[in-house]
């Protein structure tokens, strides 16, 4: 029998949610801030507007939903999965308002896609937006890549007990330190160090290739918070492509490579376990199959010959499949060169990296690291007890952190969401083969949409179909989320419907 | 009820070893760019052979 929530599990959800809600209305306070700085007083009008909309929202819910009671496993998975729509509707504003969206529903892709650090966008002229709105859309992504939650946890929350079930519910697992509001601070602590030394790399080359200080500065900053974030939003309609900069692409590659390692693995180099670097078994993983993908990429565009010479083939495909692989999605080639140069081959390719995708609890997004370590580690302990005497006891560990044994209980996790993201990437691909796109390039645009990536093949356009928009929107929030969250929020609908 | 291991701010690294976290996520980042460069050169001899 399912259980109607009671009333007083709705002001739990509705009071989290308000403060998660109050924590967008005060980011947008940034961008306002550089509204103002550039005098674009018409996005600063947007972004008041915004502010008070997020904040009557979150302080008016808050108000209506008073209770002592600490947030249960549930309504964490609920809370985190809900504020995530949340505040997908109340940060679009600034995007609708601004007048560069075609409709409400492509500033929400926009919005989620930024939060959930994907990068695809239907923005339109996306060269001559503001200042403002810029900042808005690189800083979603930053946000985003550490996690809403994880924002609300480091900065408004003064302790709670409950407060561990918001950021599982947010698709994040490790705890850094015994508690998870410290964790959350340790992220942010780490990723706050990089944006320093990454943004002043960045802003240097721009300098370098002769750009005005402040614009080198604010290029500077996004274009760290589109690679480290893993979200590959750029402040130019041509990505990374239009910096034509070996440099920058050196730079970036090394950022979102970083942003793309588990906060687990950069917290134990960062208190001195170098060894983890090494051992640990998502960066073992993901060095493989990113050698895999880019030599597959490789032989195809050297069949094809679209390439002048030998280091030129590799850098472009090296780049796109990083960035792929590690679910950034900065690319270096034109959206259609995708489908035209690189061709089936290599298009599958990079559909393959972008599925399997970063590590867990970092800002990528895709099946991750850890789940084919595991499931490679299953494969290979089933072969070695088929060839074992029955007797045998076989026994197989993997290195996260520390060593860790083996079980059906851990394989078993690892399969169920890794069959979970096949059958989203495949049903985002199959409506967009029904609307009449082609398979490979539905499915590249799937998988991309899904494992929060962004690189695109020129699918993702302002005119797609709405249903086609909704479905990307969707499948970035779920793919984000990992789907036990969305799934317990599905969940509390229906008991809410249907319960007793 | 406030969980009283708030009060227990521990953000510091128990050994602040920055040069040696930057070098050693620099190290593993240089060696996935080294081993796919490594098998990338591999495969282009493997295929100026085979023709």
């Amino acid at each position: 029998m399912i259980l109607r929530p009671r009333t007083e599990d709705h002001l739990v959800v509705g009071k989290y949610t308000g403060k998660i809600i109050v924590g967008v209305g005060l980011l947008m306070a940034v961008p306002l801030v550089v509204s103002i700085g550039f005098r674009e007083w018409d996005t600063a009008v947007d972004f008041i507007v915004s502010i008070a909309a997020c904040l009557i929202f979150g302080f008016g819910t808050q108000a209506l939903c008073r209770t002592e009671k600490d947030l249960s496993w549930s309504h964490g998975l609920v809370v985190a999965s809900g504020s995530w729509i949340w505040a997908t509707l109340l940060g679009a504003l600034p995007h609708f308002l601004s007048g560069h969206e075609g409709s409400y529903l492509d500033a929400m892709c926009d919005v989620m896609s930024g939060y959930t650090t994907t990068g695809l966008y239907l923005l339109q002229d996306l060269d001559h937006i503001s200042m403002g709105l810029n900042m808005w859309r690189h800083l979603l992504t930053y946000a985003g890549g550490q996690g809403i939650v994880v924002i609300a946890l480091t900065f408004l929350f003064k302790g709670t007990a409950g407060a561990y079930k918001l950021y599982v519910g947010e698709g994040k697992d490790e705890r850094l330190l015994p508690n998870v509001v410290q964790t959350a601070r340790a992220i942010w602590l780490v990723s706050l160090t990089w944006l320093v030394i990454g943004t002043l790399a960045l802003g240097a080359t721009g300098l370098a290739l002769g750009q005005a200080p402040v614009r080198a500065f604010f290029h500077g900053m996004w274009v760290f918070m589109g690679a480290w974030s893993t979200g590959g939003f750029a402040p130019q309609s041509y990505n990374t492509f239009w910096f034509h900069s070996l440099t920058y692409e050196v730079i970036s590659v090394v950022i979102f490579i970083a942003g793309s390692f588990n906060f687990a693995l950069h917290w134990a180099a960062w208190t001195g376990n170098r060894k983890e670097i090494l051992r640990n078994v998502e960066t073992v993983s993901f060095a493989i199959t990113l050698t895999l993908t880019t030599l597959v990429a490789t032989f195809a565009l050297a069949r094809a010959g679209v390439y002048p010479d030998a280091m030129a083939l590799f850098r472009k495909a090296f780049y796109q499949l990083a960035s792929g692989h590690t679910t950034t999605g900065f690319s270096t080639i034109y959206a259609r060169a995708f489908v035209t140069q690189w061709g089936p081959i290599g298009l599958i390719a990079t559909t393959v990296a972008m599925a399997i995708g970063a590590s867990a609890c970092s800002t990528g997004g895709g099946i991750k690291g850890i789940r084919m370590g595991v499931m490679t580690k299953a494969f290979l302990q089933d072969v070695k007890r088929m060839i074992s005497p029955e007797s045998a006891v076989i026994t197989q560990k993997y290195h996260h952190v520390r060593d860790v044994l083996l079980d059906d209980g851990v394989v078993r996790g690892a399969m169920t969401i890794t069959v979970a993201y096949i059958t989203l990437y495949a049903i985002t691909a199959i409506v967009g083969v029904l609307y009449g796109y082609d398979l490979t390039q539905s499915a590249f645009e799937a998988v991309s949409a899904a494992s929060n990536t962004g690189l695109s093949c020129g699918v993702t356009s302002p005119s797609m179909p709405d249903l086609m928009k909704g479905l990307y929107l969707a499948a970035m929030w779920m793919g984000r989320l990992e789907f036990m969250s969305v799934l317990a929020l599905a969940g509390y609908g229906y008991a809410i419907v249907r319960g007793k | 009820m406030v969980d009283k291991r708030e009060s227990l701010p521990n953000l510091k690294p128990a050994r602040p070893v920055w040069l040696l976290y930057a070098a050693g996520i620099a190290a593993e980042i240089a060696f996935i760019l080294g081993l796919t460069f490594v098998a990338y050169v591999l495969a282009l001899l493997a295929m100026a052979a085979w023709r």
